[in-house]
């Protein structure tokens, strides 16, 4: 399924999953900068990441 | 001496004269206070001050160094910790409304060590709120101001840390670095910064703000200080469940063996697509001085540095809201705009982004580790201009307009995402007079080598000599 924008009323939803009070205003506030973020992710999944575990655990001895 | 000199000597100049019983640690507490009085109307570097405290602290170290039980280097130290550190009985806000009265019933472990080694807290110190942006423009407490310029941002987080320690206030300070909270104001305040590596210092007892990033690290006017309070605070602490169990060495010990042979990279991607020319030129100089003393500098290609932003921001929000989440379901007309609209972003981050970010993370991590088998060192800008004005919410770099948050965090972010130990030391001033930083980055918990070329450069240069105009 292709991927599909943000918008206010996504915006809404999700806030209510996690229990946060937002106001319209806010959500319009928050929209732009949610929008941003997920720009940030897009560029993280672009990247190869076949068979990458998550550094959860991070620890620099690895290294 | 002058109240003013005694402020300004360094830790080890201080803690000779300590020693030898031709300092008392009475009247160089007093000459802080007496520093602190006629300065922070101007800086607000602090949010809560110690001074009886800090006087009693002094006077028994007084009595016990006369009796001949010295502590070591820091005993009877002026210092000061960014307000996010517990400290039992002293209340600890975060730079936060919300915990405005929260009093801690115990110590940090770097608290625990400062106290242990007679250091001499003499107050908490004013951020970011909950350590969230790079400015310490903090709608509860007002700004912390700029020594250089007090119309200018110290930066953040740990700003009160900075403009404490350049101003003479307090000889040494803690900040803690998530994305460059040390290395920001320490370079945009003139003085020598360190976040060692991931795991070096505890964390146990300070407020968290991304536990996969979170450092702690000595903001000091010259690097052997740093080194002096790196000594004091380092090793492994089981309260942190992720503090390594590593060795820790005196890194005052190899601090003079210079830099000839040593391998330095300078990154080719990232570091220099959006600097000031005259941060660009002061870096091209320090390179010189590096490679004039004997270090072979090179370029070196590192793609994955343009993943940076991404790799950090998709972190360190989501943890953040993890940490506040309570605090934004039910305080968050509480929270200063900027810090909730952080937080509420990364309340709102989808799961899988945040594990994808971390194993993007992990390919990073992979890639950088991969360069450092062969150099010993990397070497950048700490900040991509000097600092702004407070009131300045945007800034131009050679002709882009941008946001002074965004701009200010940039470079120093890489270093959070891989862990590795990376210091920032004063290495020149913009035509304006605001200190620039030299940013310079190891292997993992090699801090020694990290110090030992920043105080090859600063020992080259005089740039840690100068003062700022208070």
């Amino acid at each position: 399924m292709a991927e599909q924008s943000m918008t206010e009323d996504s915006v809404r939803a999700m806030a209510a999953l996690v229990g946060l009070k937002l106001t319209d205003k806010r959500v319009a506030e928050l929209l732009p900068q949610l929008q941003k973020s997920a720009a940030l992710a897009k560029e993280n999944r672009s990247l190869d990441l076949t068979g990458v575990e998550p550094d959860f655990k991070f620890d620099p001895e690895r290294l | 001496m002058s109240t003013s000199d005694l402020c300004y000597l360094s830790i080890s100049e201080a803690a000779d004269l300590l020693q030898s019983g031709k300092l008392s640690p009475v009247d160089l507490i007093n000459a802080h206070l007496d520093r602190i009085e006629a300065t922070d109307g101007r800086l607000n570097s602090f949010i809560t001050l110690l001074a009886e405290e800090s006087l009693e602290a002094a006077r028994n170290a007084e009595r016990s160094i006369n009796s001949g039980d010295y502590l070591g280097p820091l005993h009877g130290i002026p210092v000061g910790l960014k307000d996010l550190y517990y400290t039992k009985g002293v209340r600890t806000t975060i730079g936060s409304k919300i915990l405005r009265d929260f009093v801690p019933d115990t110590d940090a472990a770097v608290t625990e060590s400062f106290k242990n080694a007679g250091a001499i807290i003499i107050g908490k110190l004013q951020m970011h709120e909950f350590a969230l942006g790079p400015t310490s423009i903090n709608p509860h407490d007002g700004p912390a101001h700029n020594p250089w310029n007090v119309e200018r941002v110290t930066g953040g987080s740990s700003g009160g840390s900075g403009s404490s320690v350049a101003a003479g206030q307090v000889m040494g300070a803690l900040g803690s670095d998530t994305g460059g909270s040390v290395r920001i104001p320490a370079a945009l305040c003139g003085i020598v910064g360190l976040k060692p590596t991931f795991g070096r210092v505890s964390r146990y007892g300070v407020y968290p703000l991304s536990w996969s990033l979170d450092t702690v690290g000595p903001m000091t006017r010259t690097v052997r200080d740093n080194a002096l309070v790196l000594n004091t605070i380092a090793g492994h602490d089981s309260r942190d469940p992720w503090s390594v169990d590593t060795p820790v060495e005196d890194y005052t010990l190899g601090i003079e063996n210079g830099v000839e042979g040593l391998r330095i990279g300078i990154p080719n991607e990232y570091f220099f697509d959006l600097i000031d020319a005259e941060v660009s030129r002061t870096f091209d100089q320090a390179s010189h001085v590096l490679e004039g003393l004997g270090a072979r500098v090179e370029r070196v290609f590192i793609p994955i540095l343009e993943r940076s932003l991404a790799i950090s921001g998709s972190i360190m929000m989501p943890e953040a809201a993890a940490v506040h989440i309570d605090h934004l379901r039910n305080r968050a007309d509480d929270m200063g705009k900027d810090v909730r609209d952080r937080l509420e972003t990364g309340a709102l981050t989808p799961a899988t982004d945040y594990i994808v970010a971390q194993q993007a993370r992990r390919l990073f991590n992979r890639d950088l580790a991969d360069v450092m088998t062969n150099f010993d060192l990397l070497l950048t800008p700490t900040v991509a201009l000097g600092a702004p004005r407070i009131d300045q919410p945007s800034v131009t770099i050679e002709g882009s307009t941008l946001p002074t948050v965004a701009v200010l965090a940039r470079l120093t972010r890489p270093f959070n995402i891989c862990g590795f130990p990376t210091v920032t030391v004063p290495s020149g001033f913009t035509k304006d007079g605001m200190p620039i930083g030299l940013q310079i980055a190891g292997r993992v918990f090699d801090e020694a080598t990290v110090l030992r070329a920043a105080y090859a450069y600063e020992q080259a240069t005089d740039w840690h000599t100068r003062r700022p105009p208070l």
